[in-house]
């Protein structure tokens, strides 16, 4: 064995060094043992022939990135398969079709160690084909540099399975960056609005963090649902070491990448980030009643979830340009190019329209529809708004009857509401006023009311042919709301004709348009063998792509190069209790790209709080309003809407907005941010200071007191003196 | 300058976590319907310590208690795994920990201890629970008591004296919970002489724990032992208020009574306006996989204002309540983020903040009210004390951020109530549901009205009353007397009054309107939706716009009609002579009074307050007395019937209706079967690739 593997290395080593001798620039050389195989005007890529570890010197940034820690030996925390993960570019998960058993196995144990690893030298780069005798599995991964970051690939493509085994999942360079015992900085996670993890915070119990890009698979929801952490709608970690960064990319394959981090002292002594991928999806079904002759079938997709690549871009970072801020910026000009947001500084009103609740008619329950806030109202306050000089954009949220239950259909006025005269006078009030209104149609999700035909033609399946449901689930219990009908989700392939039917309607009206889930909602569907996330993804950018800019709501990457304006941006991460910083990455990759709001401040815990952040980040104050019958929400199925009225709310607004442009026309643009505890401190380029205190209590802070929920801004020339 | 240094590093080492977190549950309370209302939090988490953030050299091992002791800012940690308590101060930086306590100079140390108090003088009382004692030791570690196993026959003495959680009075009594002891809470005099066991209780004999002694009777052995057993108590842990009052919490199977505010005799006197009021924690039950997740209140600690809160262990959340047992809001939660618990084991409070042990992660939370929630305890804490006019303006603000909130329409309506503003007080009732309050503002108010119209009134009768002399005497004695045609709805009308004559006369002369009959069953099923919808609010119950109008028409004339089969089917046994339509609509007929002296009821519904309701359940009884009666003549006289076999074929109409329930539902089970059988099969064929 010993021998055999010697052999293939040997054999591998000369193969390498016949093909191509490049040498090192003298700027950054590669360390010990690599030997570099590719350069361009800024990367070299190198690769060590005895271990199969692979670098990327950058001449740039002066910085060596290494697949593998070269200290690894001398880790004593890890042991077991945690000591060859250290040493390994790759882990992957395998379906064992004897057993139905899953297996996860690193490349050093399951590939190299058994000497059935090859290298070979690409036009820009490395191929490693690694393969795993003991599932007949072969899977390649490229290392190839590019103009401004290199990539880390396996194309699904060349991935080959000689048995039944199939591949499951497999993680792309777990170590790739990591950092040791004695580096300083953070690693970055798209978890909410974003959040940072201390290197070596020493959380060890905390758990490792791990989340599914764009959000969990609700084709795979499970009745009860624990999970209460954010979205992760951005495919980015980052990791700031101090005198360099690097940035991590999921650029293909995204649809199914899931993030990974890590602090030393679990199984390692490494702090670390990841992108894993899944390559076929497992689901279970169970046969019968619950706890009554149940049976639990597990069930695998068949085909590979894409013929793409799944690829991570990594992005270095020189010193005073690497930290969350800096990968921000370059992000959102990723994902915005040198888009400039048009008005800065609004107020984003969202209407509710109307709901449906079961009202008594002669005894009899019936849905009726009940009109919160009728069009003459919307246009009321739009003028109300005017009058007090708030500008506005509005979002309509239920504003006819098919969206109020969320059924597919026209898009018609609703008589509730006052009817088409009515809304024909709200968007001509509306182009008066300058406020763009946007009404909102969920273009992938639809009622089950929708669903005697369109279960069995439109649904999304879910691996057992069932149809996909999204359920409401109960506060107290996590599990779905058997008292409330689920909602289904279109099949890939029907989602642009259903756009299509949409926009057309809407054009027709004259209205302008927000397609509500389209930009939020990612879900896998099998209606087809090959069906999946990236399938939707697919189908989903084209549809946005066709309806041009358009109001969103926290729209996940792919979906917000089509953004017009930005609604409900988080601005706080899941608070996990590993991490140890929530950051506004989000809402810095926007800022002054896109309009943007956070969530309603009426409906806020805080709703002060929320002022502050919008100061902070740059984001629009937000309300969610309703003109009338508000007491009806009570025992409805909206009742979280306990705050809307406008009425109450109005002279808060105008307030508000009014204090907020003041404070804002002192600041520059952001330099950098400070948080302690709940004191944030920003300094700007013209030299001002912002100080925000989150908590109740009043604080004292190096520029003065600051009262609690409030804040303080020392203008340029103070704080200069 | 070792200090100086030391000082900064703690001061570094402050406030660990986040920023103002966007809060990782959905805030929410239980209504006076027993569910679920969403609201703002009134708890947010401020920071998760960790040992890191402490300033811990050993991290916590399993710790499973949190004292707080309020009067000198400091935190006691029972670090149970590590076998010592952790002293902490406010800013949850280490201080001090002892592993163990000098008896007569001599050294010993605790074994995994779980419960740790004060006393009254600032002596630790340590629940040292693998040396199976309770010590009390000067805050420098000199013992001065020990408490261990008492040797009287009371206590049970195959059980080990394994102290979890240990309290102290205001006399410096101690008390003890040893778990599988349900005798009550081992009390203690400050010497360390057994006194008794406090707060224990008898099993109090119900109808159903009766049914469930001669049902085990009957059952083996093994299949009673799978039966929950009858134990008197069972407490999870305590905590003494400084009023002198305990609260416990109970391990129990259902929601109901989970706390109690015990007095020095051990008597439940927590307060509870409304008997729903009385079931604390979640109250929905989750079934999952073949296992139950239900509310275990494991702690429960009580604020300086008298507020309860309340630990459920097996979700992570922290229920809030009032003195009344109003549930002011709900926090916390299972899971990974600050805020939600991987095991949440301890609770206490320091001022109006909560902290909250985590015996997983060893981790302690604190959480800090909202805005919202300090004005919800602002306003609550005037309301306690009875300053309503005070209490008004808070919850007026607070109505702008939640209009669903019932407390607030509640302390509003008694300010209003107090200010003699019945009329606007009862709309105020009415949104909080308060039926108690309400009642009383509406009994003030209808003096008022009274007052106010009695004049007008009493004149408009004695009007009336002379003009019908008038016309009796004058107008209607004029004519002759015109005999009035006996159509069949006269002759029913008659059968209210005289059913034995009445029914004789219809059976007679066989004068029978089916549609008259139907009229009374249709005006039956009516009634009792027009009684569900619109009984005056004191005597309704029912949640607004919540009709369930199929299980109305099931109890009214579905009811009726099973019955009268029954009863018709009997009649082949029992030689009844009526046909079956004579008997449906002769029972029809018998229902009038009762579905009248109903109207009669609502209408009267509008007039009276709660302690009045007895007239309603009088006119009740008199209803379905009356029509008792009447149904028993029309049998009878239908049927031919002596009076006993009458009575005798009621009776088994009501057995036949029992035995056609059951077959109903046999039927309805087997039909659940198939239904469940052509699933699976279904199920399989989808799954068939």
């Amino acid at each position: 064995m010993k021998l055999k593997r010697f052999v293939s290395i040997m054999l591998a080593v000369l193969l390498l060094t016949a093909m191509l001798p490049v040498s090192a620039s003298a700027a950054v050389k590669l360390p010990k043992g690599y030997q570099a195989l590719a350069e361009n005007e800024r990367f070299i890529v190198g690769v060590n022939t005895s271990n199969c570890f692979f670098c990327v010197a950058d001449k740039a940034v002066g910085e060596v990135f290494e697949s593998n820690p070269s200290n690894w030996k001398t880790d004593k925390k890890a042991t077991g398969s945690n000591k060859t993960r250290l040493q390994s570019q790759m882990v992957i998960t395998v379906l064992r079709s004897a057993t139905e058993n899953t297996e996860t196995v690193n490349s050093q144990l399951g590939s190299v160690s058994k000497g059935a690893v090859k290298l070979q030298k690409v036009d820009d780069g490395l191929r490693v084909l690694y393969t795993f005798p003991d599932f007949g599995i072969t899977v390649p991964l490229y290392v190839t540099i590019a103009e401004d970051c290199f990539r880390v690939y396996v194309p699904a493509d060349e991935i080959e399975e000689t048995t039944a085994d199939k591949l499951l999942d497999v993680e792309i360079a777990p170590l790739l960056g990591a950092a040791g015992t004695n580096d300083e900085g953070y690693i970055l996670i798209p978890d909410g609005s974003g959040a940072l993890i201390r290197i070596n915070n020493g959380k060890t119990k905390a758990g490792a963090y791990k989340a599914q890009v764009y959000g969990s698979d609700k084709t795979f929801a499970a009745t009860v649902d624990n999970n209460t952490m954010l979205r992760a709608a951005l495919p980015v970690l980052g990791m700031d070491c101090g005198d360099y960064g690097l940035m991590a990319v999921a650029t293909q394959g995204d649809a199914h990448a899931y993030v990974n981090a890590a602090v030393a002292g679990v199984t390692n002594s490494y702090n670390t980030m990841s992108f894993s991928f899944s390559v076929r999806a497992k689901g279970e079904y169970t046969i019968g009643e619950e706890n009554y002759n149940a049976r639990t079938v597990n069930l695998y997709q068949q085909d590979k979830s894409t013929s793409g690549r799944y690829e991570v871009s990594y992005y270095p970072l020189p010193e005073g340009a690497c930290d969350w801020l800096a990968m921000a910026d370059a992000y959102g000009e990723m994902l915005l190019g040198d888009r400039t947001a048009e008005v800065e500084n609004r107020v984003s009103l969202r209407f509710e329209g109307m709901i449906y609740k079961d009202k008594p008619f002669l005894g009899i329950p019936v849905s009726t529809a009940i009109a919160l806030t009728p069009y003459a109202s919307a246009v009321e306050m739009l003028q109300q708004m005017k009058d007090a000089g708030v500008p506005v954009v509005a979002e309509y949220l239920n504003w006819n009857n098919n969206a109020a239950r969320n059924r597919m259909g026209g898009v018609k006025a609703s008589g509730t509401l006052g009817g088409q005269k009515a809304m024909t006078a709200l968007l001509e009030t509306a182009k008066q006023v300058g406020a763009p209104v946007y009404f909102t149609t969920n273009a992938l999700s639809f009622s089950s009311e929708n669903a005697l035909i369109a279960r069995f033609t439109d649904a999304a399946t879910k691996l057992s042919s069932f149809p996909v449901e999204l359920h409401t689930f109960a506060i107290s219990t996590h599990k779905e709301d058997d008292t409330i009908a689920p909602d289904y989700v279109l099949k890939a392939d029907r989602v642009a004709d259903k756009a299509a039917e949409l926009l057309t309607a809407y054009d027709k009206l004259g209205a302008k348009v927000s397609l509500g889930d389209a930009a939020n909602l990612l879900y896998s569907d099998y209606t087809s063998k090959n069906g999946s996330r990236s399938a939707l993804k697919a189908a989903v950018t084209e549809l946005l792509d066709g309806a041009g800019t358009t109001l969103m709501s926290w729209p996940n990457a792919y979906a917000l190069p089509y953004a017009a304006y930005v609604n409900d941006v988080p601005m706080m991460s899941s608070d996990l209790s590993l991490t140890d910083e929530t950051v506004p990455f989000y809402a810095r990759m926007l800022q002054g790209r896109v309009g943007f709001s956070g969530a309603a401040v009426n409906l806020a815990d805080e709703p002060r709080a929320a002022f502050l952040h919008a100061l902070e980040t740059g984001a629009d104050l937000a309300f969610t309003v309703a003109a009338e019958n508000t007491d009806e929400l009570r025992f409805s199925d909206d009742s979280e809407l306990y705050a809307i009225r406008f009425g109450d709310w109005k002279e808060t607004i105008i307030a508000m907005y009014a204090e907020l442009a003041a404070a804002r026309a002192q600041l520059g643009g952001l330099v950098s941010r400070e948080a302690a505890g709940e004191i944030v401190t920003l300094c700007y380029d013209n030299g001002a200071v912002l100080v925000v205190n989150y908590d109740t209590a009043a604080a004292q802070t190096a520029y003065g007191p600051v009262e609690g929920l409030s804040y303080l801004i020392v203008p340029g020339e103070e704080a200069a003196q | 300058m070792k200090r100086i240094i030391a000082f900064l590093l703690a001061l570094l080492c402050l406030c660990p976590a986040a920023i103002a977190a966007e809060t990782p549950y959905t805030g929410y309370y239980y209504d006076s319907w027993g569910e679920i209302a969403e609201c703002p939090n009134i708890y947010t988490p401020e920071a998760e310590f960790f040992p890191v953030d402490m300033a811990l050299a050993t991290p916590l091992s399993s710790p499973s208690d949190l004292f707080i002791d309020e009067a000198n800012g400091l935190i006691y940690i029972a670090d149970t795994g590590n076998s010592r308590i952790v002293v902490l101060d406010a800013q949850m930086q280490f201080v001090r920990e002892m592993t163990g306590y000098t008896e007569n100079g001599e050294a010993l140390t605790f074994r995994n201890p779980e419960g740790v108090t004060l006393d009254s003088q600032g002596n630790l009382v340590v629940a040292d629970t693998a040396n199976a004692q309770v010590v009390r030791i000067t805050p420098e570690g000199e013992l001065l008591n020990r408490y261990t196993q008492p040797a009287s026959a009371l206590y049970p003495q195959d059980i080990l004296f394994q102290p979890e959680k240990v309290a102290c009075d205001l006399e410096d009594n101690v008390y003890a919970l040893v778990p599988s002891v349900y005798q009550g809470v081992i009390l203690f005099d400050k010497a360390g002489e057994f006194l008794n066991f406090y707060g224990g209780n008898k099993v109090s004999i119900t109808p159903a724990l009766l049914f469930d002694y001669y049902w085990k009777k009957l059952l083996s052995q093994e299949q009673a032992e799978k039966m929950a057993r009858y134990v008197p108590i069972n407490y999870l842990s305590m905590d003494m208020a400084e009023d002198g009052y305990m609260y416990v919490t109970l391990f129990s199977e259902t929601s109901k009574k989970q706390i109690r505010k015990l007095n020095p005799l051990g008597n439940d006197i927590l307060r509870v306006e409304v008997e729903k009021k009385a079931e604390y924690g979640d109250l929905d039950i989750l079934y999952h996989n073949g296992t139950r997740t239900d509310t275990q209140l494991a702690d429960i600690a009580v604020s300086t204002d008298d507020f309860i809160y309340a630990l459920d262990s097996n979700r992570g959340r922290v229920f809030v309540y009032s003195q009344g047992s109003d549930s002011l809001g709900v926090f916390g939660g299972s899971g990974r983020q600050t805020g939600l618990f991987s095991s949440a084991c301890a609770i206490d409070t320091l001022g109006d903040s909560v902290y909250v042990l985590d015996g997983v992660r060893g981790s302690v939370t604190c959480f800090a009210p909202t805005t919202y929630g300090a004005s919800v305890l602002s306003a609550m804490r005037l309301y306690q004390q009875g300053e309503y006019a005070a209490s008004e303006s808070i919850w007026r603000e607070l109505l702008q951020r939640n209009y669903h909130l019932e407390l607030a329409y509640d302390g509003i309506g008694k300010a209003l109530l107090a200010e003699g503003k019945y009329q606007e007080s009862l709309d105020y009732f009415k949104q909080a549901n308060d039926v108690y309050w309400y009642s009383k503002a509406f009994q003030s108010y209808r003096v008022e009205a009274v007052r106010e119209v009695i004049g007008p009134v009493l004149i408009g009768v004695a009007v009336l009353v002379v003009l019908y002399m008038v016309w009796s005497k004058v107008i209607r004695k004029k004519g002759p007397k015109k005999e009035r045609p006996q159509t069949p709805v006269r002759m029913a009308l008659d059968t209210i009054l005289h059913p034995i004559a009445g029914f004789e006369e219809i059976r007679y002369r066989k004068k029978y309107s089916a549609g008259f009959a139907i009229g009374i069953l249709a005006a039956w099923f009516f009634l009792e939706v027009i009684a569900h919808q619109y009984t005056a609010f004191i005597f309704n119950g029912h949640k607004p716009d919540s009709i369930n109008v199929l299980l109305i028409l099931a109890s009214t004339a579905a009811l009726f009609f099973v019955l009268v089969f029954v009863n018709n089917a009997l009649a082949t046994f029992m030689d009844g002579e009526s046909t079956l339509k004579q008997l449906w609509i002769s029972c029809a007929y018998a229902l009038m009074p009762m579905i009248l002296l109903r109207a009669i009821g609502i209408a009267l519904s509008y007039a009276l307050c709660s302690e009045e309701g007895v007239f309603l359940i009088v006119l009740t009884v008199v209803a379905w007395g009356w029509t008792f009666w009447n149904i028993v003549c029309a049998l009878q006289t239908m049927q031919q019937y002596t009076f006993p076999k009458t009575l005798a074929n009621i009776l088994l109409t009501v057995v036949g209706l029992v035995i056609v329930l059951f077959i109903g539902f046999l039927f309805f089970s087997l039909l659940q079967q198939v239904g469940s059988f052509i699933r699976t099969v279904f199920d399989e064929l989808m799954l068939w690739q």
